[in-house]
């Protein structure tokens, strides 16, 4: 059952387009992620949805009730939607107890006495938090506050849950925890969840699905795995994982053999697979880690480097190689690379879009 | 917990609340239109507001510049801001400056004292320098008997009187520059230093100029300060015949000599209002780029104090001469002469202490109501004010209401009306709107203009307290459920609870110390502590007078007190 639907959804603040035209639907118990850089309108669609703001036109309705519908005038404020919200900034209200902060929600749905108490223990017990009910939100940690106040969203059992960079508060380590608690209670209540992130691990690692967002646009909605490794143009490309993007020059041969030209010595060929190749200027763009360093003159598409730079970072090792003109970076586990080489690129790990390097 | 909907949900189009920001909006401009609508309408009439047949007319805007009465007062006018404000700034720079940055000793006790004068009607400081400096005063008679010289200072003078009000005002000018000079940055003078700059060149080129935006709003609270001064003037200059711009609109407008003259007044009020609205208007426009004056990069470590060195003990004792001469002097003044019969060095203490004074209090009706009425005053006009201020302040901040910008402009817009005005307006309310009429001579109308009078006093306080509040409370309150009401009675204002409280003690201190709104509004029943000081003074009744002073002095120094010690309040940092 298909649980959101937006349509057309528009936002724009003067002449600024903050939403361009967006059309997206959430299923029954999905976890969906809108990832993007800041400004990307990811934040804007989320606040649209809660209604906290009102869009400038289009769309939206929420488990087959109308919540903005902007050629009809309809418009159902924040206050009757029903949903829950949890903030960047966990927005616990620092004079209530943690009770009374989850409390104020079922007050307001005149769910009192014994019921009440019941559900918020329910909340509580959820998150792991239930010790922590007579305490302020004060003398909470960080990671402690992110607990109760996805319980203060959960406690009054909203129709959909909506998630504002909840994590990016919490410091590395935390973070990674938080993020498998959070995936394994939203599997566990099913509640579908719309999810606001500019942190691609994050979004990868939590999601069913993603929606990639730049400029007020949807660039591609897939899952985590097709994001990664099909995505859509060299700006999905660059954001979810790094790549390097190269401005090359396609040629395809009689045989309708492809070859990405870099420069008058270099050209790469291109594996049949790849679909709607044009001739002329394209973009190439390669993932560091699958570019081999030190390898045969018969290796895939073997081709000359010079060593310019190497970081260390435990796991692995940054490398910065200049081929031609151009300079790509590499990831490496096999230890230090050799100053001069050979490094191999598989056709398959590479993709063309059309146009140039911004 | 297995994860259901709850299906019961309503449907309504827009955010409640509207209603209710719609009548605090409506409520307050209307507020605040009573007092200056009326005044307009006399601006261009040549009779009093309220005689059937006044007739259209522009003479009183000519008259402003024609009348030779009027425009004699402009020269006054302009020498008395001149030295008023000219002092007060650089006392007032000084001492936050020396408080501020230096290790300057007991600076907290010297903190404390130098503000007194913030919280001392500005009557009695009047009084104080007339019992203390005046031809007989205490302190002229002893230094003519010890050094024989005759008439050393005339205080019944232009630069006397301005003089006398620069001492209340240099507080005002302390208090918008200590937080600057505090939150400067100690790596900027540490970098001059490094530079090789000696301390007072640091101070001239590094630390003043940094603190030009708070110079430029001190300089024009300063300047408005000066142009609504009317109690000084009025206890100083008025029995010598020196008159300013606000004596001349008290005296137009209180008949002397024959009918009032309403229209004169009228354009006077307006135009005094326009001098200061376009001081306002100066002021934003200077500070338009104040942004360049924030320091940049994290605060490291604590503020470096400047260093007085040889300077620290000569530097301290003009410190404690200018406490011991321009506050201590004063407030003694009034109260050795509120337990005395006279006042004078020639005659022993002793024999002329008496309790009287405060008896007369007492017992003479007209003190008793006066101090009953200030009382009430003070505690239902700072409790109703609170609750103005926060209704507009959270319209203003924390509602999407289509005018909240224009309400924005209109609690602000008190600040550019004196309080005479503000008096003046409310009485042609009085007359000219029928369901005032009631209120007339009652204590209630004086709890109407102390309510526009303060408005913007209140919300400077409360408006940026909110704005510390984030957003996300109330966003956070909307999305599970809470209305605009109860988002901001249940959330948002608990969380202002501080700046409420603030809010409250400064309503119930302006309260308790004004006078000038309420010179016209008074009537036989009606008094308050600050009008009835005015006409006990010009009636000579000095005794009863220092008595009412030291009483008010003591209702709002215990106010501050329990405030600032056992409810934390701070109304300067």
């Amino acid at each position: 059952m298909t649980s959101v639907v937006v349509s057309n959804l528009c936002r724009h603040f003067g002449a600024y387009k903050a939403l361009d035209d967006i059309s997206f639907a959430v299923e029954d118990g999905e976890f969906l992620t809108l990832l993007g850089p800041s400004g990307c309108g990811k934040s804007t669609t989320l606040t649209a949805l809660a209604g906290l703001d009102r869009p400038t036109s289009g769309s939206i309705w929420i488990n087959g009730q109308i919540m903005f519908d902007s050629s009809e005038g309809t418009f159902i404020d924040a206050q009757f939607r029903n949903l829950g919200l949890m903030f960047q900034s966990y927005a616990l209200w620092p004079h209530m107890t943690v009770y009374k902060n989850l409390d104020f929600a079922l007050e307001l749905r005149k769910v009192r006495g014994q019921s009440a108490k019941k559900q918020i223990e329910e909340a509580l017990e959820m998150v792991d938090m239930l010790a922590f009910i007579d305490r302020y939100p004060g003398e909470l940690s960080g990671g402690q506050q992110q607990r109760v106040a996805l319980a203060r969203t959960l406690v009054y059992r909203p129709q959909l849950l909506l998630l504002d960079e909840p994590l990016s508060n919490l410091d590395a380590k935390l973070r990674e925890k938080a993020r498998v608690w959070l995936r394994d209670l939203q599997r566990k209540t099913g509640v579908t969840t719309i999810y606001v992130t500019h942190d691609q691990e994050e979004a990868l690692s939590l999601s069913d699905r993603i929606i990639v967002m730049n400029k007020g646009r949807i660039v591609q909605a897939d899952t985590p795995r097709n994001i990664y490794e099909q995505p859509a143009d060299q700006f999905v490309a660059d954001f979810v994982g790094a790549s390097n993007l190269l401005n090359v020059t396609v040629r395809i041969d009689d045989r309708g053999e492809a070859k990405a030209i870099i420069d008058t010595d270099t050209a790469l060929s291109l594996p049949p697979t790849l679909k709607g190749l044009l001739e002329g200027p394209a973009v190439l763009s390669i993932r560091p880690e699958n570019i081999r360093l030190d390898s045969k003159p018969s290796a895939e598409n073997a081709v000359r480097y010079t060593l310019r730079n190497t970081s260390y970072l435990g796991a692995r090792e940054q490398v910065v190689v200049k081929v031609g003109d151009e300079e790509l970076r590499v990831d490496t586990r096999g230890g230090a690379p050799k100053e001069n080489g050979l490094l191999s690129i598989p056709g398959e790990a590479i993709r063309v879009f059309p146009g140039s390097t911004p | 917990m297995v994860y259901t909907t709850t299906d019961d949900q309503q449907i309504v189009k827009q955010s409640s609340g509207r209603l209710i920001q719609t009548v605090i909006t409506v409520g307050c401009i209307l507020l605040i239109s009573v007092a200056l609508v009326p005044a307009l309408i006399q601006l261009f009439l040549d009779k009093p507001l309220y005689y059937p047949d006044a007739q259209f007319t522009l003479s009183n805007l000519t008259r402003l510049f024609q009348d030779p009465e009027v425009t004699a007062t402009f020269g006054a006018t302009a020498w008395f801001c001149a030295v008023l404000v000219g002092l007060s700034m650089v006392l007032g720079v000084a001492f936050a400056i020396l408080l501020g940055r230096t290790d300057l000793p007991m600076k907290e006790t010297l903190n404390s004292i130098l503000f007194w004068p913030l919280f001392l009607s500005p009557q009695v400081i009047g009084f104080g320098a007339i019992l203390a400096y005046g031809p007989s005063g205490l302190i002229t008679l002893w230094f003519e008997s010890l050094t024989g010289v005759r008439g050393a200072w005339n205080l019944y003078s232009l630069s006397g009187m301005a003089i006398i009000s620069a001492i209340a005002a240099t507080p005002i000018t302390t208090l918008y520059c200590i937080v600057a000079a505090r939150q400067q940055d100690p790596n900027h003078d540490a970098a001059a230093r490094v530079a090789g700059a000696s301390p007072l060149r640091i101070l001239c080129r590094i630390s003043l100029p940094l603190m030009r935006p708070a110079l430029i709003f001190a300089f024009i609270m300063n300047v408005v300060h000066a142009l609504e001064t009317l109690a000084i003037p009025l206890i100083i200059g008025s029995p010598v015949g020196i008159k300013l711009l606000t004596t001349m609109i008290y005296e137009k407008s209180m008949g002397a000599g024959g009918i009032p003259d309403y229209g004169l007044v009228a354009a006077l009020a307006f135009s005094l209002m326009m001098l200061v609205g376009a001081l306002f208007g100066l002021q934003r426009v200077m500070l338009r780029r104040s942004y360049r004056f924030i320091s940049i990069g994290t605060r490291t470590g604590a503020m470096r104090v400047l260093k007085l060195g040889k300077w620290k003990w000569p530097v301290f004792a003009l410190v404690v001469i200018y406490i011991v001469l321009a506050v201590l002097a004063l407030v003694g003044a009034v109260a050795l002469r509120s337990v005395t019969f006279v006042l004078s060095p020639f005659a022993p203490l002793m024999d002329v202490l008496t309790w009287q004074n405060y008896y007369d209090l007492l017992s003479i009706d007209v003190y008793r109501r006066s101090i009953v009425n200030t009382i009430m005053l003070s505690v239902i006009g700072a409790a109703t004010g609170t609750i103005l201020v926060a209704a507009v302040a959270l319209v203003v901040q924390r509602s999407n209401y289509p005018l909240r910008r224009l309400l924005d402009a209109f609690a602000q817009l008190p600040r550019v009306i004196p309080g005479l005005i503000v008096g003046l307006g409310v009485f042609y309310a009085s007359v000219y709107i029928p369901f005032l009429a009631p209120l007339r001579n009652t204590i209630w109308i004086l709890l109407f203009a102390y309510l526009i009078r303060f408005l913007s006093s209140g919300y400077g306080i409360v408006s940026p307290a909110l704005i510390q509040v984030t957003t996300d409370f109330d966003r956070a309150a909307k999305s599970i459920g809470a209305g605009w009401t109860t988002t901001m009675t249940r959330i948002v204002l608990p969380l202002s609870k501080h700046a409420l409280l603030s809010c409250f003690v400064l309503l119930m201190v302006l309260i308790t110390k004004e006078y000038s709104s309420a010179v016209f509004l008074m009537a036989a029943g009606s008094e308050v502590i600050g009008s009835t000081m005015l006409s006990l003074w010009l009636q000579g009744q000095t005794g009863p007078v220092a008595a009412l002073a030291v009483l008010q002095i003591l209702a709002t120094g215990l106010m501050i007190l329990i405030a600032t010690r056992v409810l934390g309040v701070k109304f300067h940092d």
